[in-house]
């Protein structure tokens, strides 16, 4: 059982956004643990095994900075979801748990060219459309059944395919994170079942916490990032939040089991199972890599269908309508990205799970249309609450290894929240405030109710005071899908 | 037809996800209570029918792993194959040369039939996060946290 640390005389505040777990605070840390937290989100991490999970990462070999945890962190497994791990690439390791089973898990933004009035009098017919178009849920079938060399070709191009299959045009790709596809992908290595789970699924929402979701922007922060990212106010905007289905699930249940036995073979201890790791360079690590990229593609695929019938619905529903693609953005990934080390330019492995890429204005991976705002960072909130659109600001880079937040983190289990409450009083509430939901099962809305999450904007604040991102705009749904 | 069992199985809470706790007189019972225990965590109502059977053979390092490897079995069966667990039909496990424990299984389960069956929710997949597997003596505990 990976232990719960008594960290209450340990931890240093550094500012009013920022804790830090000094390295010697638990004997096995290699480096500190810092946790960007005002004193309300601090709180909220003692009452689960956060801290102790922010300890365990520190602990892992070849780490090129703190273990971190965003604002939004809360108890995962292995790594704290919210958690922000930098390995060097040579004495560093690869953790699947580091990632996440849900490869790639991530967020579309899509911008249309419609207001909040034009939609408001259609939102139901529009919520039914769309829950009819998306498949959702558990058990649910997508509309695609791919041939083993489909699949193979989703796995090595990613949005690309779908582009080419005639989901979505050449322009998509230009704002999703990495152009929708980790070139580092090798579809080769990724297993039998892996393949059999993903050929029913791309374009499938799933269950859970993702969601497709009608919004409109009440608020802008930043009226030069707004016009950069097409973003104004009243204008209606869809949010995806989809990941890579089964296909990343097995992918990362193999690796985990394979990383699990090769541990003792390099001399590799972890205080948790589930962080089970090894080197970058070894068989195990290369391989994984090869088949985390290759579910990553999957995803960006999958959100990319998705994006498609979205867009067939609103033609239907709104002839002459249009629907861009804003930014997409991973939140459970790896990637080998540079950042300074003590002053040094270095390549490192960075391990973002329940975290999104922050990157500056100005930085190189950026669409040149976005160059002078920074990327777009997208904050999707609790079912029926705020979502937020950042920007990405310098000190990411300085402190977070160009990460920052991905939503509002979970408050309550999933038990508790379904106790609390009942489907019927949250379709009420949800009402009450003017939203319409579709969910496939109660639990999509008793164990996803707002009250199970923390304030996203507590959250957002966190990041933007941190130097992390800025606020660039509100956004407010009208519509919610749910699995 | 109900299964009989002498063991039972138990929801734990966590901030992320969900567990289960296990306890059995038997490793077979063990075993079965994970199955029921899976059926529970995907299935919110109707009954689940023996109609189907599949294989299930497995080989882990340790009893924990072999308790993942069994969930995940029954992930990738429901994923794949639709398929609700309800019974062990037959069931065997061995201790291997080089340490590692093999189970060799057949289970017998129902094809999830939304006519039928109401489902709470997917599971991406069982994790090896505060694992744990005690079976020295009766009654054998486990306990198994899932990512959902």
């Amino acid at each position: 059982m990976a232990s719960r640390y008594d960290l209450s005389d340990k931890i240093q505040r550094i500012d009013e956004w920022t804790i830090r777990i000094p390295r010697q605070a638990v004997p096995g840390m290699q480096v500190d643990g810092i946790v960007f937290a005002d004193e309300v989100l601090y709180r909220s991490l003692l009452k689960d095994d956060t801290l102790s999970q922010v300890v365990n990462v520190a602990m892992l070999p070849g780490l090129a900075g703190p273990s971190l945890a965003m604002p939004d962190a809360h108890q995962g497994y292995g790594f704290c979801i919210g958690g922000v791990a930098a390995t060097n690439l040579e004495t560093g390791v690869v953790s699947a748990g580091g990632v996440g089973f849900d490869i790639n898990c991530g967020v579309r933004l899509l911008a249309s060219s419609l207001e909040k009035e034009q939609v408001r009098m259609n939102i139901s017919r529009l919520v039914e459309e769309l829950y009819n178009a998306v498949p959702a849920g558990a058990g649910v079938r997508g509309r695609l059944k791919l041939s083993r060399h489909e699949l193979h070709d989703v796995l090595a191009r990613g949005a690309s395919w779908a582009v080419s299959t005639g989901y979505g045009n050449e322009e998509d790709v230009a704002f999703i994170e990495e152009h929708g596809r980790l070139a580092s992908a090798d579809p080769d290595v990724v297993s039998e079942r892996a393949i059999e789970r993903g050929t029913t699924q791309v374009g499938t929402l799933g269950s859970g916490n993702h969601f497709l979701e009608i919004q409109y922007v009440e608020e802008i922060f930043d009226y030069e990032a707004a016009e950069f990212f097409g973003l104004h106010e009243n204008q209606i905007v869809v949010l995806i939040h989809s990941g890579s289905r089964g296909l990343g699930h097995q992918v990362c249940s193999d690796a985990i089991r394979s990383m699990d036995n090769a541990m003792r073979k390099y001399g590799i201890t972890v205080p948790d199972r589930q962080l089970a790791c090894v080197p970058i360079a070894s068989d195990e690590g290369r391989q994984y890599l090869g088949a985390m990229a290759a579910a990553a593609n999957f995803a960006f695929a999958n959100r990319q269908c998705m994006t498609h019938w979205t867009r067939e619905v609103f033609a239907r529903l709104f002839p002459g309508s249009s629907l861009r693609v804003v930014y997409d953005v991973c939140h459970n990934i790896a990637k080998i990205e540079e950042h300074a080390i003590d002053g040094l330019e270095s390549r490192v492995l960075v391990h973002r799970k329940g975290a999104t890429r922050a990157f500056p204005r100005n930085h190189p991976d950026i669409p040149v249309r976005y160059r002078t705002a920074g990327q777009p960072v997208l904050i999707p909130g609790s079912m029926g609450t705020a979502s937020y659109v950042l920007a990405g600001q310098p000190g990411a880079m300085e402190r977070s290894f160009g990460s920052c937040c991905h939503g509002a983190g979970r408050l309550k289990s999933r038990t508790r929240a379904k106790k609390e409450t009942n489907a019927r009083a949250v379709l009420a509430e949800l009402q009450q405030h003017g939203i319409v939901a579709r969910s496939r099962t109660r639990e999509g809305l008793t164990e996803e109710n707002p009250s199970a999450y923390k304030n996203v904007t507590d959250v957002v604040d966190v990041v933007h005071h941190a130097g992390l991102a800025r606020k660039v705009a509100k956004l407010i749904p009208i519509g919610v899908i749910k699995g | 037809m109900a299964v009989v069992s002498t063991g039972h199985f138990a929801f734990i809470e966590h901030t992320a996800d969900i567990g289960l706790e296990i306890k059995a007189d038997s490793e077979k019972e063990l075993f079965q209570q994970a199955l029921e225990g899976f059926a529970a965590l995907v299935c919110q109502s109707g009954e689940i029918e023996s109609n189907r059977m599949f294989a299930i053979n497995i080989n882990a390092r340790d009893m924990g792993a072999l308790l993942v490897e069994w969930f995940n079995e029954c992930v990738y069966l429901f994923d794949v194959h639709g398929f609700i667990p309800r019974r062990i039909k037959t069931f065997s496990i061995s201790k291997l040369h080089d340490g590692s424990i093999d189970v060799r299984a057949r289970v017998e389960g129902d094809t999830y039939d939304p006519e039928r069956h109401v489902l709470n929710r997917e599971v991406k997949a069982a994790t090896y996060h505060n694992l744990s597997a005690d079976l020295s003596h009766p009654p054998f505990t486990a306990r198994i946290f899932f990512d959902l």
